[in-house]
């Protein structure tokens, strides 16, 4: 008897499960490196926000000779608002803006005038540099974050001197240009 | 159209169907003469039954051979006919010269789809190749009579190989059944034997009579009317036929050529047409799937199983090519830091307020700003301490009288950050 085959077209069954065993192959040696890739695009993009609030900020203290108001965490304040027109709020999925400011105490040498002696013929006395406490502030960005690979990332990336990780907050520090 | 009535294997008669191309060979013979186109010579044999009116039960052979069932039908009717000449010199024959053809009939009782799937199974192991020669065997017990052999040859005219003839027969008799009465079962017992021409008298005048050798002619005037009451196309067979022709069968033989040899009843050929035509699909059925097919499929899932598991395994432990760099990741020494640092800063605060304000605050509250996690204590009116926790629950002090070295060597550092930036 005449064998009559099948004259079906397009993909089987077995077809379909074969694909979908290779993408889930494909999948597997490809996820890691794409969740790295989503990570670097994440800390890039907030480092970009910190130092686009850093340059405005410095900017305000060079126009007004003081930094901008500190403000609650995802509030902008209003001075820096043109640094960000597209998003008035500084939340995000993955972290939280915050702008701040603290003053610090700094012990600086004051010249003072020297004593003249009472007789004309002794020797001045010597002018000692007294310290003096100068209270002056410096600003501050706070980075509110759950993920603590941004945190270490940020934290690495501009160093322990200018900044530190405490719980939750990554803080930078910004100096006054020139200070 | 003459009616025709013939007898089933049982015994009750049944009205002749002329589509079915035959009449009850053991009735009478058959008087039905079609066009020839060609011969065929097919040599059966037909036993020569008792005198009995009992119901029997035959068994019968169905072959089927490269020619269209027309063709079977018109030889079983030449067939039918030189049997029946034989039977109808016994009065109490039941005329029931059926060919042996393999299937049993069975009660014919049945409807319509149950005698089709009990053909069916049965066809299903038949031979499919005609022998040329088919063998009656009378397996009635109560039969007495020793079958005699009788070879016969019949002219078979395969005319109905083209589907205009076939589709003719068909609309022949679905017209001839419409109009037609029932005839009491009785009264085809004691006619049995005297049925002498029962095939074709109402078609004989279509028909050329040279086309049928073998048949006599010499009754059909006579029995003509008894024939017509005899004859009779059961209810379950024309319902068979109906739906045969509905679905197409009954034009689409193919190649496959229903060879009853020596026919039975048309009721009978109704069924073991439908038998084999539904046995043809079945046979292209199963072989329309070819094998290579179902081999594919398990090399197929072999492979998909064995790609998934490596994919979970790469996916759980993958290996050391796949994984990219590490991320950066906070110590404990960091978040020491973090904490020192967050103490000088706080206490950079207090001293900006005893600086502008020549007291200590007597909270952290006072103070420009407060860093979470630090708590103010106020020793004196010149010594506080700030205190903060570890996340092990230590706490680090920060002394304002004399602070740590660890805070010492971060407020150089800051300050030389400071002084450089």
């Amino acid at each position: 008897m005449k064998v009559l085959g099948s004259d079906r077209r397009g993909l089987t069954a077995g077809d379909m499960v074969i694909a979908l065993a290779a993408l889930s192959l494909v999948f597997a040696f490809t996820y890691p490196t794409l969740r790295a890739r989503s990570f670097r695009g994440l800390v890039d993009a907030t480092v970009w926000e910190v130092e686009t609030m850093q340059r405005a900020a410095r900017g305000v203290f060079a126009r007004t000779g003081s930094w901008p108001e500190p403000e609650a965490a995802g509030v902008i304040p209003s001075v820096l608002s043109s640094a960000f027109p597209a998003d008035s709020a500084l939340t995000r999925a993955t972290h939280t803006l915050q702008w701040s400011r603290w003053e610090v105490v700094e012990q600086v040498e004051a010249l003072t005038a020297p004593v003249l002696p009472a007789e004309a013929d002794a020797l001045p006395d010597s002018v000692r540099a007294r310290l003096v406490s100068v209270v002056r502030e410096v600003g501050g960005i706070v980075i509110h974050s759950g993920n603590d690979n941004l945190l270490a990332e940020l934290l690495a990336r501009y160093g322990t001197d200018s900044s530190f990780v405490r719980d939750t907050m990554w803080t930078l520090v910004v100096e006054a240009p020139g200070s | 159209m003459a009616r025709k009535r013939s007898k089933s294997k049982t015994g009750t008669e049944t009205p002749d169907d002329p589509t079915s191309g035959g009449d009850d060979p053991s009735s009478k013979p058959s008087k039905r003469k079609r066009k020839s186109r060609s011969k065929k010579k097919t040599t059966t044999t037909t036993p020569k039954t008792a005198t009995t009116k009992t119901p029997k039960k035959k068994t019968a052979t169905s072959k089927t051979s490269k020619k269209a069932t027309p063709n079977a039908r018109q030889a079983e009717e030449e067939r039918s006919a030189a049997a029946t000449t034989e039977a109808t010199e016994s009065q109490e024959l039941g005329l029931l010269a059926d060919l042996d053809v393999g299937v049993e009939v069975g009660d014919l009782d049945l409807s319509a789809d149950e005698a089709i799937n009990k053909l069916l199974t049965e066809t299903a192991a038949l031979d499919d190749s005609p022998t040329g020669e088919v063998q009656v065997v009378d397996i009635d017990p109560a039969d007495e009579v020793e079958p005699v052999v009788e070879n016969v040859d019949v002219d078979l005219s395969d005319d109905l190989d083209e589907a205009d003839a076939r589709e003719r027969l068909i609309a022949e008799a679905l017209a001839f059944v419409e109009g037609e009465e029932d005839i009491p079962q009785e009264a085809s017992d004691a006619e049995d034997a005297g049925e002498s021409s029962q095939d074709g008298s109402d078609l004989a005048a279509e028909v050329p009579a040279d086309d049928a050798p073998g048949e006599s002619t010499d009754s059909n005037d006579g029995t003509s009317s008894e024939d017509a009451a005899r004859f009779k196309i059961g209810p379950d067979a024309l319902a068979a036929l109906k739906q045969l022709r509905q679905q197409g069968l009954t034009t689409h033989l193919g190649d496959d050529v229903l060879d009853l040899g020596e026919s039975g009843t048309p009721e009978d050929l109704d069924r073991l047409l439908a038998a084999t035509l539904a046995y043809s699909e079945m046979q292209e059925a199963i072989y329309r799937v070819p094998v290579s097919v179902r081999r594919g499929r398990r090399w197929k899932g072999m492979a998909a199983s064995i790609v998934f598991l490596v994919a979970a395994i790469v996916a759980v432990s993958p290996p050391a090519f796949v994984l990219p760099d590490p991320p950066a990741s906070l110590t404990e020494a960091d978040r020491l830091y973090g904490l020192r640092v967050t103490l000088i800063l706080q206490s950079q605060q207090v001293e900006a307020f005893r600086t502008r304000e020549q007291r200590l605050p007597d909270s952290l509250a006072d103070v420009a700003a407060r860093l979470p996690g630090v708590r103010f204590v106020k020793s004196g009116n010149r010594l506080y301490q700030l205190v903060a926790y570890t996340t092990a629950g230590e706490a680090v002090i920060y002394d304002s009288s004399a602070p740590a070295p660890e805070f010492a060597a971060i407020s150089r550092t800051w300050a030389t950050t400071r002084a450089g930036s």
